[in-house]
């Protein structure tokens, strides 16, 4: 889920980047030399999950899980999404730079959302498979919604009426991506406590 | 084009960042229209001179016409009514100019920047070092992570795996990410016993300085300055022959 450069206007832009570098600060006060090996393959992670086309219909989704690396990683995620767009931008022209601070806004804040709500449940649901899948599934809602919502309300306050239309293809365009976020979220959430609980309670 | 002809990594990057916020800043189609034009020809020039196929070029601006194509279908097309709207048509043009010409220009600025050159240039224009650190760490994490998906895909496909529209592909492909987190957290548990045995305490960046902006060759600040003044010039020309256009004829 990308906002190309070039549609947004200015004081959205620096609005969202200001967002943005709020978050930033905060998730470089938690980046120490023993969360930065994490940190860096988390990027590497989110950056290879964002190149992964799961088809749906004549065309494909891409993940995002922007749900999944909140609830593992919480305000690091500010950071780590930062890289991630940096590299897809750098890289494959996927977003860009005068739209960084609004892209990693609207992925980063509702993945922060996703770790304070659910972060606690988690450790205590470690025993269900059930309760895994379900937190999982809540992670991706929280993760997509957050960020079509957020993406929703740039575009509307660039406040050009024609925009709306766009707005509005934008959110129903998300609901495939919800869908295979969601399950592919509650399927690795739930492989992770059996395989790795421990990702869970530090 | 050498490595040691491109102009300084901050200039390269304060460049892209100039003409991505002065397009974000343009209305006039005609300035937009100019812009898209100039950045057209830099981009081909430079992708030639850099020997880089142009159809490397076409595929960037494929990527963001993507986009521009959901613009075209829903900002001038009135659903309700099937008809088309003046205003819509015209915001249409701008935003589809303003993407292309920003991918253009960035294209041609940042042509053959790595990851790290992008993040020695970000921490010399004063983003954090820790970001740097971070950034050099995630393109070598990157490089390790390619490999492990690509060893865990052939896997895949060597056991008939085929991605479809089915429950089955979903499971996989959950399956593999997952795998990759779980690779992902092995593995930075190593490097991180490695930082400690290696005594590295702290998030500086142990990469080369930059040289001081004052010690830079004059040829590297042409970029930037080349960069403002065509920006300039194409805000200020159609204003120019406009006012000329209607002034009252002798």
């Amino acid at each position: 889920m990308h906002l190309a450069d070039g549609i947004l206007n200015l004081p959205t832009l620096i609005g969202s980047a200001a967002g943005a570098a709020a978050g930033l600060a905060i998730g470089f006060r938690q980046l120490t030399p023993k969360t930065l090996p994490s940190a860096a393959l988390f990027a590497a992670v989110f950056f290879i999950v964002g190149t992964l086309h799961v088809p749906i219909g004549i065309g494909s989704v891409h993940l995002i899980l922007n749900g999944l690396i909140g609830l593992l990683l919480g305000w690091l995620a500010f950071p780590v999404i930062f890289v991630a767009l940096v590299l897809q931008a750098l890289l494959f022209s996927f977003g860009g730079f005068a739209v960084l601070g609004a892209n990693l806004l609207l992925l980063a804040a509702p993945a922060v959302v996703a770790h304070y709500a659910l972060r606690s449940t988690i450790v205590e649901s470690l025993h269900s498979q059930r309760r895994l899948m379900l937190l999982g599934l809540c992670a991706a809602t929280i993760g997509i919604g957050g960020a079509s919502i957020i993406a929703m309300t740039m575009l509307w306050s660039t406040g050009q009426q024609e925009l709306l239309n766009l707005v509005v293809l934008f959110g129903v365009a998300q609901l495939p991506v919800w869908l295979v976020d969601a399950t592919i979220s509650a399927l690795v959430v739930a492989a992770l406590g059996r395989t790795l609980p421990s990702v869970f309670q530090k | 084009m050498s490595h040691e002809h491109r102009a300084d990594g901050r200039l390269r990057v304060a460049s892209a960042l100039l003409v991505s916020l002065a397009a974000a800043m343009i209305r006039s189609i005609d300035t937009l229209l100019i812009l898209f034009l100039v950045a057209l020809i830099a981009a081909t020039v430079v992708t030639t001179k850099s020997k880089i196929p142009l159809a490397v070029l076409a595929k960037r601006l494929a990527v963001v016409n993507f986009f521009v194509l959901w613009v075209w279908l829903t900002i001038p097309i009135n659903w309700g009514s099937f008809s088309l709207s003046e205003t819509g048509i015209a915001l249409a043009v701008q935003i589809a100019l303003r993407v292309n010409v920003i991918a253009l220009a960035v294209s041609s600025l940042l042509v053959g920047m790595s990851g790290i050159d992008f993040a020695r240039a970000l921490v010399a224009l004063g983003l954090p070092q820790s970001l740097g650190t971070l950034l050099a760490l995630s393109v070598r994490a990157l490089v390790l992570l390619e490999n492990t998906r690509a060893r865990l895909e052939q896997a895949m496909r060597a056991r008939g795996y085929r991605s479809t529209m089915s429950t089955r592909t979903i499971r996989v492909n959950a399956q593999l990410v997952a795998c990759l987190i779980v690779h992902a957290l092995v593995r930075s548990e190593r490097i991180r016993l490695g930082f400690i045995a290696r005594g590295y305490t702290d998030l500086r960046w142990p990469s080369r300085q930059h040289s001081h902006w004052y010690s830079l060759p004059v040829r590297n600040w042409i970029l930037l300055i080349s960069v403002a003044v065509i920006i300039v010039a194409t805000v200020t020309l159609p204003i120019f022959f406009n006012q000329y256009d209607h002034a009252p004829l002798p």
